[in-house]
């Protein structure tokens, strides 16, 4: 699993396909958080919508990096395409990384804000659960379930609306509830926590579906 | 399939070949019925290996190598033997998006024989390469039936199969219609030195008088041994050719 895990990590890494995500996270936040003087959830708000779209376009691009007969022999070679998938959501995982604490720590540095302890849980926990819920939806929008990629990022873009805007179709509308409202950060610290569990679950549902969708298009 | 059996799915286009291939190696599941599968090493070779990466055909071996268990180093020794092996030692360092197709295809060869597999699967593998890719494959793909392989494959043109496979299954429209065993001979054509009883030879299954001298028929893997005989008696060897015999 190490050595899979390291040659998709180079694959990744050479291919440069992590760079406009990154790059337009990167934009997303000097635009929307420089200079902010307002409270520190309500930047982190915005983070989370940031984060949800480009985690999203990160994991279809990571995804889809490895070519389809390179990909079977890997398969082959590992002897179980969910093992393959398993690994490959892990090398999302680490790209992801970066950009969450980008997502933490920039609005920290560039904004004005009174900063607690309480501040940094909700703002790891909702943007944890924005790019876990994105990578989900990246998944279901890849390659690997949906082949035209014009039609993958049409239903990548209503996918992403759809739970911005509903609200029992995944934690993303209610993180963005619980940012906005008045309350102390201590206080909503422990529901975004638990909105990001519900996010992993949703990932872990997201790759087994991939994984079986995946199986039968072969 | 048995161990050490070098079996050719052969059929028109559609006829199903690929995907008995794919059903073999795990990539696709049956509709109905079942695939048992004992080997636990199985390498796969796809009909055609298109990649727009940018790792280099040695660094993609080696992270395979890594993948199939072996250090490193083994893996970069083996990567740079496969490669020399098929004449790709040139194209070792150049990114696998820029390789042609024939050396795609060298590439896609080298992976599966990484380690000795169990289990050898390719689809048309003679596609695209070059005559001394063609030869130095055969060689290859009997080798590791030696080994204890049992090794799987398509192909269209008969005298490849025919030389090659020691099993040959017809598809039509994904039903079995023939299944042939084959042995794969050697004739050698020799001008005679000092005398042998060749009629006595272990190997020798056929002798055949002519003018020029005798042409012995013995199975393919064996005739080594009466090579060496014949020129340590001072025999001169006039041709080698391999035969098949149903």
């Amino acid at each position: 699993m190490t050595a899979l895990y390291r040659y998709l990590m180079t694959s990744v890494l050479l291919s440069q396909r992590y760079l406009p995500p990154t790059l337009i996270f990167l934009a997303a936040m000097a635009v929307g958080t420089t200079s902010d003087n307002g409270p520190l959830q309500s930047s982190y708000a915005f983070c989370v919508l940031a984060m949800l779209v480009c985690t999203t376009w990160l994991t279809v691009s990571i995804v889809n990096h490895e070519d389809h007969t390179q990909r079977q022999i890997t398969v082959v070679m590992m002897g179980s395409s969910l093992r393959v998938l398993a690994v490959t959501v892990a090398v999302v995982v680490t790209w992801c990384l970066p950009l969450l604490v980008i997502g933490l720590v920039y609005p920290i540095v560039t904004g004005k804000h009174e900063i607690t302890p309480g501040d940094l849980a909700v703002g790891a926990a909702a943007q944890l659960g924005a790019a876990l819920v994105g990578m989900a939806i990246g998944l279901l929008c890849s390659r690997l379930v949906i082949r035209r990629i014009g039609i993958a990022m049409l239903t990548a873009a209503a996918a992403i609306l759809v739970v911005l805007l509903l609200r029992w179709v995944s934690p993303i509308r209610q993180i963005m509830t619980v940012l906005s409202n008045d309350k102390p950060a201590g206080t909503n610290a422990g529901p975004l926590t638990l909105l990001a569990v519900l996010s992993g679950a949703i990932l872990l549902a997201a790759v087994v579906v991939t994984g079986s969708i995946a199986d039968r298009k072969e | 399939m048995k161990a050490g059996e070098l079996l050719a799915l052969i059929g028109a286009n559609g006829s199903g070949k690929s995907t008995v291939l794919k059903l073999m190696v795990g990539l696709s599941r049956p509709s109905t019925g079942t695939v048992q599968r004992t080997a636990r090493v199985v390498s796969y070779v796809p009909d055609v290996f298109a990649s727009h990466d940018r790792l280099s055909a040695s660094s993609y071996l080696r992270h395979l190598g890594r993948i199939r268990g072996l250090s490193t180093q083994a893996a970069r020794a083996r990567a740079t033997e496969l490669l020399d092996l098929l004449a790709l030692s040139g194209g070792a360092d150049t990114p696998m998006r820029k390789l042609s197709k024939g050396n795609a295809q060298k590439v896609a060869l080298a992976q599966a024989l990484l380690t000795p597999p169990r289990l050898l699967v390719l689809d048309e593998p003679w596609s695209g390469l070059d005559a001394t890719a063609h030869a130095t494959l055969r060689e290859l793909l009997t080798e590791t039936a030696e080994q204890g392989a049992a090794v799987a494959f398509t192909e269209h043109a008969a005298e490849v199969v025919r030389s090659t496979a020691t099993r040959v299954c017809e598809l039509e429209r994904g039903v079995l219609t023939t299944w042939t065993q084959q042995l794969s001979l050697t004739e050698i054509s020799l001008v005679p030195g000092t005398h042998i009883d060749w009629s006595r030879h272990p190997d020798v299954l056929e002798v055949r008088r002519h003018d020029a001298g005798l042409t012995l028929t013995l199975p393919t893997g064996s005739h080594d041994a009466a090579l060496l005989t014949a020129l340590n008696h001072g025999w001169s060897v006039t041709t080698v050719r391999q035969v098949t015999a149903e």
